[in-house]
């Protein structure tokens, strides 16, 4: 294939702002769909993404289109559309020499587009800024333009204006990706370097791995090296999404598709690793590969419905197409076994929670999320620890670590004050304020990543009228005044309530835990004392006041089965408990360490 | 419609049909439901109504076909009979002394015939016949002895119909009379609550019910708690209205022998101690309930689906729920019908009924409840703690979890 004619490029834009549709508008006006098959997005291929509008699982399709004579092959990478997923982002974008930068010009840009477009701009990737949704009421598309080139200094005459829904503008926006983006640049004669941007499974042929070939060439039949894992697999097929799925038996420098070579897990698949030739291997790897990090961490346990090995099947079958989901078995005093996992952020957990319960029937006591924290024990080592009760005894910790976040809020010029306050009751660090234009303003934070992992966005939403939008990137763990808090009911430690917070924060976090359970704990036949508690001062106190009645009346007329009907009816209610010692706690309550002191 | 609940399996996967642990013998208590009242009260979701007239009649011809097809189900002569409602004092007083001469044969001489009255039914002619028909008990539905709580239940007596009844019953030759009591009425001081219990032990009753007034769906009291027009006493006013009655009964010489129920030495309700004790009882009339053979069974409530049944020629049973019940709910229920007693369960009886101690059936929650000090061991007797009686629920629930395999 001539390199000449081939672009690969992404489209970045936030959820919502067309992405998927003008996706399809290419594909049809390229005649590879069928005007039926139009309105079906089809880049997202599960049920939960298209509900959540969001894309996680990042493919390629190869559009083929004619032009003056020529045909051109242009690859369009998916990147998936969230910022727990930032390094997948930069590695799809790797895999690219241009990209669409799409902004919705009735909502203006917002800012996970703004850090996608950075990262475009630092992967010296040639940008084409689409104005899109120029159709709708609201658009406001020389106010996007002009937004764009404050954020990107790309004149906003350039702009390309767009609107998916009717066509306009869909023929430019090709010509533009033909003209504007440059062929990919790899030595055909080189040694093989192919970049992994993405993987899946399939149930008949294994990992899918989609690779974008910088170096070189593939084809059937290689054996295939993967540089990070050292594993080497032959590959058994190769081909590209047109949308169709359609096999081919090789693949030329800056060609982009898909190889199964009988990969059975997708952990040994990662993103950003370089797939080279086993027999004439690259000296060097591609460089940006990092394994995948997990940021969030929480516990599933078995609810009522599960049993330990169903809950751990289902957790392995989510795996195989789920590489950066990580877990391992736990067992707590009060919820009995489950497993710790790993995500790459809040809604990474989301999705696996509802898969689980959707996908595989599961139930499950989900604790509340907490980071990753390192810990610097006295005798110099240092450990990692992603649960309260991991920590070491008080007297080993010569300090305790906690992981920040660099944080971009675009906000109404109007909400500053607004976010300013809800950043810092959250101990953000201010960075700087920049105008994206009169009334917009990009604010960058430094955050503890704990900060943010729950509800911070709810509110940031709350407090900018839903106009506020954010983006977030590790920065690494800094030392910090931490202290593990303990909830006790009933005088027993439940380990699966205790947190690890602020000193600071510790007196309203602890007051904030205990007032919650106060209201999800039912009342039973003794008086039930909670506790906050930091080593042995307490910090916090409630009491549960027991039941002073529950009696019903005699069984009338012998009617016994009414009565015992009655009291079966009770514990169905009760089922969604654990008992704990002598203390039922609803399930709910183990969420309650999330709650802010405010509430 | 009759319902058949397959046998359930047991925590041990054991398949065990009722009447191995149940004995198969007819029953020697006898329970007969009176559909019929002068006026609904305010708090009552039983099945009666307002009879019209000639059906009180059909009412009487139909039990006596009910009597007669389920007769082997009884062992005569009965040890109890008990006749309730309803308002069976309600009934014109032909049907009554026809009711009464059907049953009376099969009462054994020393038995105990109890039925349920409304004092304001309580004339003369009723007395003397309730008393020449064999019925050696009468319950007289006081509730209270002030009338603003008469008028809150929608009672149709008035608060000096109890002396008066119970004057002309004792009159007539019933001596042993019982009084129910309501407390926990919608605006009732604990003053009041302690005049009608007063009132209640100047009569020198054998025996006084008291319950905490309840508020059921479908009846008027329901409807206006659910809306708000009355509303709930306190849980702790409750509780202490509990602690004031019992503290009163028994310094008058009454035996708190149920956690309801009172009775001068050696004057239980024979009959209630059958439900109690999860004896066997058989039950005519609608909505009556049975428990013969391990068998629980609820006649239809339905007073015309019951009548035309029995009205048939030949004649059929009525419809009922039935349910077998396995050895484990068996047990549960026995338990939960045991603790109810202040003497609680003998263990070594119940396990020579059933092969396994209660805390050998209830391992888990029998312990905790022993744990946290709701139910108390002493004299081989598992038994309520005294501070736990009101709110014994939580108890029985916490077993009755424990009924089916986790």
């Amino acid at each position: 294939m001539d390199q000449s004619r081939i672009r690969n490029f992404s489209i970045i834009a936030h959820i919502d702002h067309g992405k998927s549709t003008l996706a399809d508008r290419m594909l049809l006006r390229a005649g590879a769909i069928t005007q039926r098959e139009f309105r079906e997005q089809l880049l997202d291929d599960m049920d939960l993404e298209r509900e959540r509008g969001i894309t996680i699982k990042a493919s390629a399709v190869t559009i083929h289109y004619e032009r003056d004579g020529k045909t051109y092959v242009l690859n369009m990478i998916d990147t998936p559309g969230h910022v727990d997923f930032h390094y997948e982002v930069s590695r799809s974008l790797a895999a690219c020499e241009g990209c669409l930068l799409v902004v919705d010009c009735a909502q203006g840009v917002e800012a996970q587009t703004v850090a996608n477009a950075h990262l475009a701009s630092r992967s010296e990737l040639a940008i084409v800024p689409v104005v899109n949704k120029v159709d709708l009421p609201a658009a406001r598309p020389e106010d996007t333009a002009m937004e764009i080139e404050h954020l990107i200094a790309h004149p906003a005459e350039d702009c390309l204006f767009t609107s998916a829904k009717t066509g306009q503008g869909t023929d430019e926006m090709l010509n533009a990706i033909v003209d504007q983006l440059p062929a990919p640049a790899g030595n055909p004669e080189g040694k093989t370097r192919a970049l992994i941007f993405d993987s899946t499974y399939d149930d008949y042929r294994g990992v899918i791995v989609f690779v974008r070939v910088l170096d070189g060439r593939l084809k059937v039949g290689d054996e295939v090296r993967m540089v990070g894992t050292g594993e080497t697999h032959e590959i058994s097929e190769m081909g590209k999404f047109t949308p169709k799925r359609t096999l081919c038996k090789e693949f030329g420098t800056g060609e982009v598709g898909f190889i199964s070579a009988n990969i059975r897990s997708i952990a040994s698949v990662h993103v950003g690793d370089t797939l080279t030739l086993d027999a004439d291997p690259a000296d060097e790897p591609l460089p940006g590969y990092r394994p995948p990090q997990q940021m969030v961490f929480c516990d599933f346990f078995c609810g009522p419905q599960t049993q330990f090995p169903d809950l751990r099947e289902a957790l392995e079958k989510l795996q195989l197409n789920d590489a950066a989901l990580t877990f391992q078995p736990i067992s707590s005093d009060a919820l009995g076994f489950g497993f710790r996992c790993g995500f790459l952020g809040m809604l990474h957990m989301e999705i696996v929670q509802e898969r689980l319960e959707r996908e595989h029937d599961a139930d499950v006591v989900q604790t509340a999320p907490t980071v990753g924290y390192e810990v610097l024990k006295t005798d110099g080592s240092v450990v990692e620890v992603d649960s309260a009760g991991e920590l070491p005894p008080t007297d080993q910790i010569e300090e305790i670590r906690e992981p920040f976040v660099r944080v971009d809020l675009i906000v109404p010029a109007d909400a500053i004050g607004a976010v300013m306050q809800i950043a810092e009751e959250r101990r953000a660090e201010y960075q700087k304020t920049e105008y994206l234009s009169s009334d917009r303003v990009i604010l960058s934070y430094e955050f503890p990543l704990a900060e943010i992992i729950y509800d911070f966005y709810d509110k940031l939403k709350s407090g900018t009228r839903g106009y506020g939008t954010m983006d977030y990137e590790m920065i690494g763990c800094r030392a910090n005044d931490l202290v593990k808090l303990d909830i006790l009911v009933n005088e027993n430690r439940i380990d699966a309530l205790s947190l690890i917070c602020h000193r600071s924060k510790a007196d309203p976090r602890g007051r904030a835990v205990i007032q919650k359970l106060r209201k999800e704990i039912p009342r039973h036949q003794f008086e039930v004392p909670l506790q906050a508690a930091i080593g042995s001062r307490i910090i916090a106190r409630e009491t549960i006041r027991a039941i002073r009645k529950n009696v019903t009346a005699k069984c009338y007329g012998g009617d016994v089965t009414r009565k015992r009907k009655l009291l079966e009816k009770q514990k169905a209610g009760k089922r969604r408990m654990k008992m704990v010692g002598n203390v039922e706690i609803p399930q709910k309550a183990f969420m309650a360490v999330l709650e802010g002191e405010e509430d | 419609m009759m319902t058949e609940f397959p046998c359930k399996e047991n925590r041990d996967g054991v398949c065990a049909p009722a009447s191995r642990a149940e004995a198969a013998a007819p029953a020697p208590s006898l329970y007969v439901h009176v559909p019929f009242c002068a006026r609904k009260c305010a708090y009552c979701d039983f099945a009666s109504h307002v009879p019209v007239p000639g059906e009180a009649a059909a009412w009487r011809c139909a039990l006596q076909q009910e009597l007669e097809l389920r007769r082997a189900e009884l062992a005569v002569p009965l040890r109890t009979c008990y006749v309730g409602g309803g308002t069976p004092s309600v009934l014109p007083i032909a049907e009554l002394r026809g009711l009464l001469e059907m049953l009376r044969p099969l009462v054994a001489d020393d038995g105990e015939f109890s039925l349920e009255a409304n004092p304001a039914t309580i004339d003369e002619p009723t007395a003397d016949t309730l008393a020449a028909g064999g019925v050696t008990r009468v319950t007289l539905g006081a509730q209270s002895f002030q009338p603003g709580e008469l008028q809150v239940l929608g009672r149709l007596h008035a608060a000096d119909d109890v002396s008066r009844a119970a004057v002309l019953l004792r009159r007539a030759g019933v001596a042993n009379l019982a009084v129910d009591l309501i407390y926990a009425i919608p605006g009732q001081t604990p003053a009041a609550w302690q005049d009608s219990l007063a009132a209640a032990i100047d009569l020198q009753p054998q025996h006084v019910s008291c319950y905490a007034l309840s508020f059921e769906e479908n009846t008027p009291l329901g409807t206006d708690l659910r809306s708000g027009r009355v509303s709930e006493l306190a849980e702790d006013l409750q509780r202490s209205m509990y602690d004031v009655a019992v503290e009163m009964l028994t310094a008058a010489g009454y035996e708190h022998y149920e956690l309801s129920n009172f009775a001068r030495p050696g004057r239980p309700c024979i009959h209630n101690l059958v439900y109690w004790r999860n004896a066997a009882y058989l039950g005519i009339g609608p909505a009556a309930c049975s428990y013969v053979a391990g068998e629980r069974r609820s006649t239809t409530p339905d007073f015309r689906d019951w009548l035309s049944a029995l009205a048939g020629d030949p004649p059929t049973r009525p419809s009922a729920e039935t349910e077998t019940l396995d050895a484990r709910t068996a047990m549960a229920e026995t338990l939960m019908l045991a603790l109810r007693l202040t003497a609680g369960v003998d263990e070594a009886a119940f396990k020579g009924r059933y092969g396994l101690s209660p805390a050998e059936a209830f391992p888990e929650s029998v312990a905790r409840q022993l744990q946290i000090g709701t139910l108390e061991q002493q004299g081989g007797r598992l038994r309520l703690a005294r501070e736990a009686y009101f709110t014994s629920d939580a108890v029985l629930r916490d077993i009755i979890a424990e009924t089916s395999p986790r």
